[in-house]
């Protein structure tokens, strides 16, 4: 699995950050920072809720 | 259960929580029917922006829906906007008084509407805000409005006062209680938030208690009954919702604060009854006991968790059980878990780092109920796993010790 984010899409809700600590952070300037962006298998379902959780959908899940 | 072929959904409700639930229907591999029903004639949209966003101008109306009409093809559910369900039996939905739509199972996710007060005067100068409509009306108002009278102080009235305050507006607030936002987040973080927006410049009146609300040609005065007189251009009222659950009492759901489900979505006594979002009253697992949530990731999550359960497959995993909120004040983000409203002690302590940076926690019995924090979502999530758990004081207090050299 990989993460992408959407940087230009971003809005700083930090709700990835809340789902998925381990994974997104955001910075001084209130963008997404991906911290991990090929999180182990155990991660999937907090990485999901972190992908759902996005208000403007700025993240995305990559197969394989 | 009728063969999934034959099934169809019919959600009520085209907002958030009704569009998530059709989505994840789909993503389930669910292939029967699902109509998506709504009152408003908009594409689905979302509505925290409409307090901070769409008032400032940085988003316009376009900007807000939440799925494009290809989106929704896509979906492939019938999507019927502009049109409201006025009554409901064990077979139908009834929209509009006339046209009955059968349905296999029934979703509820009708949100709630704003209150106003008992004694509010109808005027152009007077608001609520719940819809994309209210939030356009409010927006044009400010553009041209000096003053700014916010009844209520709870999170909407507070993030439309540090909008009008970044534009430049005289704003006052008025709460009937002794502490303004007490009511979401105690006593103590109440007051911290307070001073946030008199930092600003907003006047805060508190334990006031209106004697009268009166409009007039260019703005409109509440009279309070030690007799102050407050005068606005502008007045928004933020006292509160009330749910949209009238047109349910052909199935016995008309009554309460609420619809009554178990810890999946599944209405109380109901096979095929199903609620989500602001209108639902799940039942909770971690706090024991049944709690209706006005939460954005609630009706997210909830929708998750329904789908499965409403196909029959096994629950997924999910946080819906912690309430999860945020709100934007001035630069300030502010992020809560939890029941602050179940606490018997809380406090409120600076980090370290950059300055506007707090934590707060909530406990009832010396175990951590709730959680807030200023500028520090990576604190707050960090401390939700053991708001699950209703960690103890001790242990609580340690981790987030430890927690406190994190950047945000
Ligand atoms: C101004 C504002 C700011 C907010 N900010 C935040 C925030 O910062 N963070 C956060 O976590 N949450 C926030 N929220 C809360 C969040 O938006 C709600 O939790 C979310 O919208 C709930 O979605 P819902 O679909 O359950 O209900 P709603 O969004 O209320 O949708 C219900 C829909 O059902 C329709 N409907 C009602 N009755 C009928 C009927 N009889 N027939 C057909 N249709 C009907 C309504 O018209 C509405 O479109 C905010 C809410 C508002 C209003």
């Amino acid at each position: 699995m990989k993460v992408q984010a959407g940087l230009d899409t971003c809005e700083g809700y930090a709700n990835c950050v809340m789902a998925a600590p381990d994974v997104f952070s955001i910075d001084d300037e209130g963008v997404v920072v991906v911290l991990d962006e090929q999180p182990a298998e155990e991660q999937r379902s907090t990485v999901e809720e972190a992908v759902r959780s996005c208000p403007v959908l700025a993240l995305t899940i990559v197969e394989g | 259960m009728a063969n999934e072929a034959s099934r169809h959904v019919v959600i009520v409700g085209a907002s958030l929580a009704g569009l998530r639930t059709a989505e994840e229907l789909r993503a389930a591999g669910f292939e029967g029917a699902i109509t998506l029903v709504g009152k408003e004639t908009h594409l689905p949209y979302d509505r925290p922006p409409l307090s901070k966003q769409v008032l400032t101008g940085a988003r316009s109306a376009a900007d807000v829906t939440l799925r494009g009409q290809a989106d929704l093809d896509q979906l492939d559910v019938q999507l019927l906007l502009g049109r409201t369900a006025t009554s409901v039996d064990h077979e139908c939905v009834v929209l509009d008084n006339v046209d009955a739509v059968p349905y296999s199972d029934l979703v509820v996710a009708t949100g709630v509407a704003a209150r106003g007060l008992a004694n509010q005067p109808s005027s152009d100068n007077v608001h609520v805000l719940r819809t994309l409509d209210d939030s356009i009306r409010l927006r044009d108002h400010l553009s041209r409005a000096g003053s700014l009278l916010v009844v209520g102080a709870g999170f909407i009235g507070a993030e439309v006062a540090a909008v009008a305050r970044q534009q430049g507006l005289d704003v006052t607030m008025v709460e009937a209680l002794a502490a303004p936002f007490a009511r979401a987040l105690g006593t103590q973080v109440g007051a911290r938030c307070r001073q946030l927006h008199e930092d600003h410049g907003v006047r805060i009146v508190t334990d006031a208690r209106v004697s009268s609300f009166v409009s007039s040609a260019s703005g409109a005065t509440l009279r309070l009954a030690d007799g102050t007189a407050l005068e606005a251009d502008c007045v928004l009222v933020g006292v509160g919702t009330t749910t949209n659950q009238h047109w349910l009492s052909g199935v016995g759901l008309a009554g309460g604060s609420g619809v009554p489900c178990d810890t999946t979505g599944r209405v109380e006594g109901h096979r095929n009854v199903f609620a989500v979002g602001d209108v639902a009253s799940w039942q909770n697992k971690t706090f024991g006991s049944p709690h209706r949530v006005e939460h954005w990731t609630n009706a997210v999550e909830q929708a998750h968790v329904l789908a499965h359960n409403l196909l029959d497959a096994p629950p997924p995993r999910s946080n819906h059980e912690v309430p999860y909120f945020w709100s934007d004040q001035y630069r300030t983000k502010l992020q809560l878990v939890g029941r602050p409203d179940l606490a018997d002690t809380a406090d409120l302590v600076e980090l370290p780092g950059r300055p506007g940076r707090l934590l707060g926690m909530y406990f009832r019995s010396s175990r951590l109920v709730a959680a807030v924090t200023f500028n520090a979502p990576a604190v707050l999530a960090r401390l939700r796993p053991l708001v699950a758990t209703m960690t103890n004081e001790e242990a609580a207090r340690a981790t987030a010790a430890e927690l406190v050299g994190i950047a945000a």
